[in-house]
């Protein structure tokens, strides 16, 4: 029931009993004056009438009827020893008939005390009278005069007052109902205005506010609950921006989050966890082991929840698919009640990178060690072998001291090697780039290698024009050059040819270096860029090679701003394409 | 004299150990340098002792020492290993394929030399058939199952019995922990071999100072018995 119907049926029921006393009252007052009224009337005219009767008269029966018609009321006369000797309701037959009366309350009364009333049926008419009686000559008497007046007119006075009384009392109780109704929802809107905005609220539309302009309680209400409703709607909004900035940090992790809480189900899960896990969608509320099929995860949750026991990154688990390594850190939450299970902070690091680089670096490690080990041996060996006393031996000697130098010239180029590709791997060298004329820098290189083509029995030929400027370190370009020419050389065959052209392709310059060996098998042709990658391990090393030269290559023409590509024809030869930035081009 | 087969890509380390094995005239050797051509070479002509590198180009060391451990004309014939990885798991795998020793590079031409001959000595002398087995004062009766240091006699429980007899039946030459596990205890589970190392530290005080150092740890491999006869 709205309050505003139960306000309005208390005021209606509070103002129909009020109405009903007073009606009811009025009802009664005036019947009360009005019976008053009328027996006024009726004792003033028995007085009348019995001044009348002492004079005396011939014929009492006309007395009583001419008076009873002016007066309009019954009149009768009675004699002293109760014999009616008139009456204005009969005939003259009529009154002979007529009992004695001397019984009739009103005219014992009378007799007594000089005046007599009673309110009674009338055994003569049979109908309700009023009744007046005097007794006329006190000391002597002489009769009895009674008036009698029907209750069936006094009855009409009567309920025309009573109507009367009960149709103001209507009136008063619409007015008083239309009032009301008014009153209360005065009083009433506000409130269900409150309760409206605080449903309206509680179902997020948070822009309604209830009037609260006046003085009263119901507006100073209002003007409390709008403040509530602002504070309120100030922490919802720092709650609402500190959760989606929770939501964002958590979302926006690489690391896959999980949050299990004693009861062993899942409270919390982030994206990166989801994808981990192949999940299609949030976990939370799902049972850990339901959600998280994986043995070493459950296994160190649980042992957190048990005991709140921590473990950081000793546990790496490894998932489907190539090379899916994750370390798991898991933190137990404090407790809410002693004994009762931690919640637990499960992290996913994912070191697959990591664990790719730990493989390439060890891959590194060992390579260079046997490459390292190689010439090591063989020092070792035949250093050993010329202390134990074959120094004598001079022809023996010399050679082993040669093939001892050779090791040594092997170490040394691959500490040599391994120098440079460090410097440019971690960026500590210094390039001065420049123009350069490539051409001058090829003639250089031939001048050096030429000793070594020439006992190779290989002919050097630079179609270069002259000259032919690029944008580059001179010292680098010097270098890169040297190591393909030199590789020309050793992979070639007796008779063949070292070739070294160049175009312009608009504002690129292209080195060719071009060989007539035995070329390189074409799965071979992208690994040779690789560190320790060899075509021919045998023949490499025996030309003195370490395994490293193209890598460096390629480090130094990205450094230079350009690029090296291969091409190559089994049995046929092979060819680099040095691709560099022009001397004019914009360096950016 | 002895034929020794020498298996090594580098032929200056090739060339190195030839020489010293040939310096003093007693052995001959022939050096290969990959693993089709030392199996070619051990079957034409079956070597008395082969070295063989396990980082080979093409067929590599343990494919060629399984090869040749599979046949029954080259199956006895002593293997030691040159290899150039540190990674111990290669050399025990050799181990475990039959290879009789191993040597790490960079090694010493003196200790290698050395190597074969001991282990050409042992092929040459099986001590299987002996009833007495004895390394200094140490003295196995196998027959009474009593063993003796000088003159004390050692009382020792029947495992570290036979893991004593065993080693000592393969003196100069590494057994893998795992051998030691199938051969002494029949197991074959790999991951219990801290048996082995609990009864070797139990042997060792039980011989005592001088009788148990001759049980060796080849370190991350297994166990070595030094001594002659």
């Amino acid at each position: 029931m709205r309050i505003r119907h139960k306000l309005l049926l208390i005021l209606i029921a509070t103002a129909l009993a009020g109405s009903a006393l007073v009606g009811v009252g009025s009802v009664w007052l005036l019947r009360e004056a009005t019976r008053e009224h009328y027996a006024a009337r009726i004792r003033a005219e028995t007085a009348l009438l019995e001044d009348r009767v002492r004079v005396g008269a011939d014929d009492y029966q006309a007395l009583a009827v001419e008076a009873g018609k002016s007066l309009g009321v019954r009149i009768t006369l009675i004699s002293p020893d109760g014999v009616v000797v008139g009456d204005s309701a009969k005939g003259i037959q009529g009154v002979l008939e007529m009992e004695n009366h001397l019984g009739r309350p009103e005219i014992q009364t009378a007799l007594s005390r000089g005046a007599g009333e009673s309110f009674r049926r009338s055994d003569t008419t049979n109908e309700e009278y009023f009744y007046s009686a005097r007794l006329v000559g006190r000391e002597e008497p002489v009769g009895f005069v009674r008036i009698a007046l029907p209750s069936s007119w006094l009855n009409e006075v009567q309920s025309r007052h009573a109507r009367l009384v009960t149709g103001i009392v209507l009136l008063a109780m619409l007015l008083l109902t239309g009032v009301a109704y008014a009153a209360v929802r005065r009083i009433s809107k506000p409130v269900e205005r409150m309760s409206d905005l605080a449903d309206r609220t509680a179902r997020g539309d948070l822009d309604v506010e209830v009037p609260d302009r006046g003085m009263d309680e119901v507006s100073r209400l209002g003007a409390s609950v709008n403040r509530m409703k602002r504070a309120l709607m100030e922490k919802i909004g720092e709650l609402q921006d500190e959760r989606v900035l929770f939501s964002s940090v958590i979302g926006g992790m690489r690391e896959g989050l999980l949050v299990v809480g004693p009861d062993r189900r899942i409270r919390l899960a982030n994206d990166a966890l989801l994808r981990i896990f192949d999940l299609r969608e949030d976990p939370s509320g799902g049972l850990l082991a339901e959600v998280v099929r994986h043995p070493t995860v459950i296994r160190d949750i649980e042992a957190a929840i048990e005991d709140g026991g921590e473990t950081t990154g000793e546990t790496v688990i490894r998932m489907d698919g190539p090379g899916h390594a994750f370390e798991l850190h898991v933190t137990p939450l404090a407790a809410k009640e002693a004994g009762e299970g931690h919640s637990v902070l499960a992290l996913f690091f994912d070191i697959t990178r990591l664990e790719a680089l730990e493989g390439v670096r060890r891959t590194f490690v060992a390579n260079v060690s046997h490459e390292l080990r190689t010439p090591l041996t063989a020092i070792k060996a035949f250093v050993e072998t010329l202390i134990d006393g074959d120094l004598q031996d001079r022809d023996h000697s010399l050679e082993f001291l040669e093939i001892t130098r050779k090791h040594v010239g092997r170490m040394e180029a691959l500490i040599d090697d391994l120098t440079d590709l460090s410097l440019i791997e971690t960026g500590a060298i210094t390039l001065e780039i420049a123009e350069v004329d490539a051409s001058a820098v090829a003639r250089d290189v031939f001048e050096q290698l030429k000793p070594r083509a020439v006992r190779s029995e290989v002919r050097l030929d630079s179609r270069l024009p002259t000259p032919f400027p690029v944008q580059a370190d001179r010292r680098r370009l010097e270098q890169v050059l040297t190591n393909l020419i030199d590789n020309a050389i050793k992979f070639n065959k007796p008779g063949g040819e070292v070739r070294i052209g160049g175009r312009i392709d608009a504002d690129r310059r292209i080195l060719e270096v071009e060989d007539t060996g035995t070329g390189i098998p074409s799965e071979s042709r992208e690994k040779i860029f690789h560190r320790f990658f060899r075509v021919d391990p045998d023949r490499s090393r025996e030309a003195g090679g370490t395994g490293l030269g193209l890598a460096i290559v390629k480090h130094l023409m990205r450094l230079q701003g350009g690029s090296i590509r291969v091409d190559s024809e089994l049995g046929i030869g092979t060819r680099f394409e040095l691709d560099l930035p022009s001397p004019h081009s914009d360096p950016g | 004299m002895k034929r020794i087969l020498v298996i090594e890509d580098d032929p200056d380390i090739g060339l190195s150990v030839k020489y010293n094995l040939e310096r003093d005239g007693d052995f001959e050797a022939t050096v290969v340098r990959d693993g089709v051509e030392g199996i070619k070479a051990t079957i034409s002509q079956p070597p008395d002792l082969i070295l063989l590198d396990l980082n080979l180009p093409g067929l590599d060391g343990l494919e060629v020492c399984r090869r040749i451990r599979g046949d029954a004309t080259t199956a006895s014939i002593p293997i030691i290993m040159l290899t150039a990885r540190v990674e111990e798991s290669d050399t025990i795998r050799g181990l475990e394929l039959g290879a009789d020793d191993y040597i790490t590079k960079p090694f010493s031409v003196k200790e290698l030399v050395a190597r074969v001959r001991a282990v050409i000595r042992r092929s040459e002398r099986p001590e299987q058939d002996a009833d007495v087995l004895t390394a200094g004062d140490l003295q196995v009766d196998l027959a009474g199952r009593r063993i003796h240091v000088g003159d004390t006699e050692v009382a020792l429980t029947r495992k570290e019995f036979d893991l004593l007899v065993d080693l000592m039946r393969n003196r100069g030459r590494v057994v893998t922990r795992q051998r030691l596990l199938e051969r002494v205890w029949g197991y074959d589970h790999p991951g219990e071999t801290r048996t082995v190392d609990v009864h070797v530290r139990q042997l060792r005080k039980k011989l005592g100072a001088a009788a148990g150092d001759r049980v060796e740890t080849v370190v991350g491999v297994g166990y070595r018995f030094r001594g002659t006869n």
